[in-house]
């Protein structure tokens, strides 16, 4: 079976120049100074591979790279080196209210976040009962977003994106969204998807309890650097060794 | 050949444009007590201003100055806002950009279609001015929506060039605020372009685009002429623009998530 996610040596740098959003004043200025231009490495030579129904999980301390190799999977960043290849279509929990607007309610909110990653009228409406159920937003679904408590948001966001999801699915540190009874739900519906071999899931996290119990695969990247790729288990064991 | 492949992404997803007009529309309008009817006093407003100025005070203009200043008037708020808003549309939208890959020309488009709609908006008030002030009603105003889908494109090419230029140079916002109001004055909105001196008009209309774009809006609507050779001028400027905008999305869009 070929992979679905292949990475081989991807590399993302970033411009680090104090003047990259340049104003008339730096413009000026930068005349003479044009060597503060730096290049930070954010992911340097990150190889992996996982096939279907495998599920990833990418670890990590704060700031070693992880966001930004999912947003390089999910096609948002460009790797400056090395090749990935993906077959299939992605969703990406990346930042789960992302989309939202304050001003509309809850249920045109879904709508937007639903066309705006990719997926049709058509389809979100017929899984629109399934998101407010799931969201247990009840009335409030009709209610500005702006009036929404920061876990009600997530519940909507978390609702989305179970919902319309696709065949690679992406989480970013999630599984802590709303309420106890809620979390409870969320990784329940989270065990069903994993169960179920058609989903390939890449979970980050930096909680290694999370990564160990659901993951068969991971990857640990330390400042961008890969340091170990394999088993789920024996990776976990040099992280927590290190 | 991507050009065209770029295009087609974007008609694939013309749900998310007409959503994103739809939401722009309701946002704005939602928050205020007279609601849409802003879209409509506002440039009305603006014509007011200018009436009390060169009717009232300085006594010039003639009899339909009125009519033929809210026939340019309209067209110039579509120009302006369009261009002012594109500016910064892809850093106000930073988040979105660095979560979701869609063609992010998007969002351009979806700011030139917000000042198409407020142009319509526009209509309502400018079509019984036509009455009032007894505007040379003709055959010429079907020119109308080939000026109207003319200024898109125009408006659209301008719009992904400094979205894109907004991204590196945030004064660039600032700076358009003042340009686009320069261009006001240097425009035919406020008077008629016979004012200029006839052996300058055609350096005029080869220099400022937008002048052929007013005078033929005021021709077609009010004077009841047709387009004339000027509006060829603009329409050059408008795909010139416009491939210009195209090639640099092409090329430079999957870089803005990493520089917003």
């Amino acid at each position: 079976m070929s992979p679905i996610i292949e990475a081989k040596d991807i590399s993302i740098k970033f411009k680090l120049s104090k003047y990259r959003r340049s104003s008339i004043r730096n413009l000026l200025l930068n005349r003479t100074r044009k060597q503060d231009k730096k290049e930070l490495t954010a992911l340097d030579k990150i190889s992996f591979s996982i096939n279907k129904g495998d599920i990833l999980g990418v670890v990590g301390k704060n700031g070693s790279g992880k966001s930004t190799l999912l947003r390089t999977i999910a096609g948002v960043y460009l790797p400056d080196g090395g090749t990935l290849k993906t077959k299939g279509s992605l969703s990406s929990l990346l930042s789960l209210n992302t989309g939202f607007k304050n001003e509309l309610s809850g249920l045109e909110n879904i709508f937007l976040t639903g066309v705006l990653i990719g997926f049709k009228e058509k389809f979100i409406k017929s899984k629109l009962q399934e998101i407010i159920d799931f969201s247990e937003l009840g009335d409030f679904i009709y209610q500005p977003v702006k009036n929404y408590s920061s876990g009600m948001k997530s519940r909507l966001g978390f609702s989305i994106a179970i919902t319309l999801r696709r065949d690679i699915m992406m989480i970013d540190e999630i599984l802590g969204v709303g309420d106890f009874k809620f979390q409870k739900k969320s990784q329940d519906k989270m065990i069903e998807l994993i169960k179920d071999d058609t989903t390939t899931i890449i979970l980050v996290s930096h909680d290694s309890e999370t990564i160990k119990e659901y993951t068969n695969k991971c990857l640990w990247i330390d400042g961008g650097v890969q340091r170990a790729f394999g088993e789920t288990d024996e990776v976990l064991e040099m992280y927590l060794a290190s | 050949m991507s050009l065209i492949k770029n295009i087609k992404e974007v008609i694939d997803r013309k749900e998310l444009v007409s959503y994103l007009l739809k939401s722009d529309l309701k946002i704005r309008y939602k928050n205020m007590s007279l609601g849409f009817i802003w879209a409509i006093l506002d440039p009305f407003f603006m014509m007011l201003i200018y009436v009390l100025l060169i009717s009232v005070i300085f006594k010039r203009g003639g009899d339909q100055y009125p009519v033929l200043l809210f026939a340019g008037l309209l067209p110039y708020r579509w120009f302006s806002f369009s261009l002012i808003n594109s500016s910064k549309i892809i850093l106000s939208n930073a988040n979105i950009i660095k979560s979701v890959k869609f063609p992010f020309s998007i969002l351009v488009i979806n700011e030139v279609n917000i000042g198409l709609v407020n142009y319509f908006m526009g209509l309502i008030v400018l079509v019984p001015m036509l009455f009032i002030f007894k505007a040379d009603f003709s055959y010429n105003m079907l020119f109308l929506p080939l000026i109207i889908a003319v200024q898109y494109v125009f408006v659209l090419g301008l719009g992904l060039i400094f979205s894109a230029i907004g991204v590196y140079f945030r004064d660039i916002q600032n700076i358009l605020m003042f340009v686009t109001r320069l261009i006001l004055y240097l425009s035919p909105v406020l008077y008629d372009l016979s004012r200029i001196p006839e052996k300058y008009q055609k350096i005029y209309l080869w220099l400022n685009p937008l002048a052929s774009l007013f005078e033929n809006y005021k021709n077609i609507l009010v004077k009841g002429k047709s387009i004339d050779y000027s509006f060829g001028i603009f329409v050059l400027y408008s795909l010139v623009f416009l491939l210009i905008g195209m090639w640099i999305f092409n090329r430079y869009d999957n870089k803005f998530s990493k520089d917003v």
